[in-house]
């Protein structure tokens, strides 16, 4: 009888530990509202830069592995019999532009004497215009009796390289500055452009 | 005196095993996917004007024989028009020009959780429910060509078109110091006859 209370016991304790571990690294469901959204925009794009990202699926190697989860499963992997070995990319755009809606009468300033006319735009600002919806597929080798990786792994992969990339363009300034920089020579020649005819000397100048 | 080493038994089994269980759990996880360094492909100069901006959540369903796919995509389109090169004279005292054909552009949006797979599945018992990559893509490009679609058909398209000639006859206006009429020949859009076939 006293036993069976100390079997009880013991797996009352394992139990709690199982639960205690699980919650402890089960995902948290990241429910965003979104809803379907229409604006007006009045946006003057004049640049756009395509940013391309890998990554690559492999097995862990054993030598490469940390922990015991990574060591388990880096050991399991080399008792599998076959390879399981991909490399996906797509491109992610970014955007320069002017808000037209910033443009006022103020921001135009004609000099008759000197036969100029001034145009100061808004500050070029940058955004992020979205993703291609495919994935391209620069490798693919899965041999023996290894499972194919499906279309819920590449969703997540892809999931995760957006996540990586938005970070690195966040913190390298190196995207933006370049973008602009070609933005901000874009709009300067398209007004000199659009303002070589009317008998007066364009000068393109921008806020902030 | 057997029965109390049982009992020390089962209870260091318990312990060991519950402290294993949570070594494993905070241990680094596996990843089996490396990520590798962003590139820049190139650098595109344009002028583009941008009416309208559209974020959208949409169904992604296909099937390919008796293989069934069903997700959902969270989509970003823009409908804008090159005015690099516009058509008039820009010296005349009323400049008169028509609003070139539309440019829609539709992306996956970059917010987290854009795309998402719920189910893949085959009708037939021992069939196998994966989709290569060259399908999936093939069933996503007819999600794009759908949605663009109904941007026709429901007036959006006419709605960005009219908002773009509004916008660019206020800049070139303000610009140009002059009047300027912005006349649009196409107002449901230059690809409207195409891409919405009558019915029969």
């Amino acid at each position: 009888m006293r036993i069976f209370v100390i079997m009880k016991h013991t797996l009352l304790i394992l139990l709690v530990a199982v639960i205690g571990a699980a919650a402890g690294c089960s995902k948290q469901d990241p429910s965003t509202a979104f809803y379907t959204r229409l604006h007006s925009a009045n946006k003057l794009v004049f640049a756009s830069m395509s940013i391309s990202k890998m990554a690559t699926i492999d097995d862990l190697d054993f030598e490469d592995a940390k922990g015991i989860r990574q060591k388990t499963d880096a050991l399991l992997s080399s008792l599998k019999i076959g390879k399981r070995k991909a490399a996906y990319s797509y491109d992610t755009y970014l955007r320069a532009y002017i808000d037209l809606s910033e443009l006022t009468p103020d921001d135009v300033k004609i000099d008759d004497a000197a036969k100029t006319v001034t145009i100061t735009l808004p500050a070029v600002k940058t955004e992020f215009a979205g993703r291609d919806l495919g994935l391209r597929e620069d490798h693919y080798r899965v041999t023996g009796l290894r499972s194919d990786i499906n279309a819920q792994e590449r969703a997540q992969i892809k999931e995760r390289m957006n996540t990586h990339l938005k970070a690195e363009v966040e913190g390298d300034d190196t995207f933006r500055a370049v973008l602009t920089e070609q933005a901000r020579n874009k709009a300067r020649s398209y007004f000199e452009n659009l303002l070589s005819d009317s008998g007066y000397v364009p000068v393109i100048k921008f806020r902030g | 005196m057997r029965s109390t080493l049982i009992k020390i038994i089962f209870i260091i089994v318990a312990v060991a095993t519950a402290g294993l269980l949570a070594y494993f759990f905070v241990s680094p996880e596996v990843d089996k996917a490396s990520m590798h360094e962003a590139t820049i492909n190139n650098v595109r100069t344009m002028a583009r004007l941008q009416s309208m901006e559209i974020y959208d959540e949409v169904p992604v369903k296909g099937s390919i024989g008796s293989r069934h796919l069903v997700g959902r995509l969270r989509v970003r389109g823009n409908v804008g028009f090159d005015i690099d090169k516009l058509d008039a004279d820009l010296s005349a005292d009323t400049v008169r020009l028509y609003l070139p054909a539309e440019v829609i552009d539709v992306y996956e949006s970059t917010d987290p959780g854009s795309y998402i797979v719920f189910d893949t599945w085959n009708d037939a018992l021992f069939g196998k429910s994966n989709f290569t990559t060259a399908e999936e893509n093939s069933i996503k490009a007819k999600v794009k060509a759908n949605w663009i679609k109904r941007l026709y058909a429901n007036g959006t398209v006419a709605r960005a078109r009219a908002e773009a000639t509004g916008n660019l006859q206020s800049m070139l206006s303000l610009t140009l110091g002059k009047p300027v009429v912005v006349s649009d020949s196409t107002p449901r859009g230059a690809r409207y006859k195409e891409i919405i076939k009558p019915s029969k």
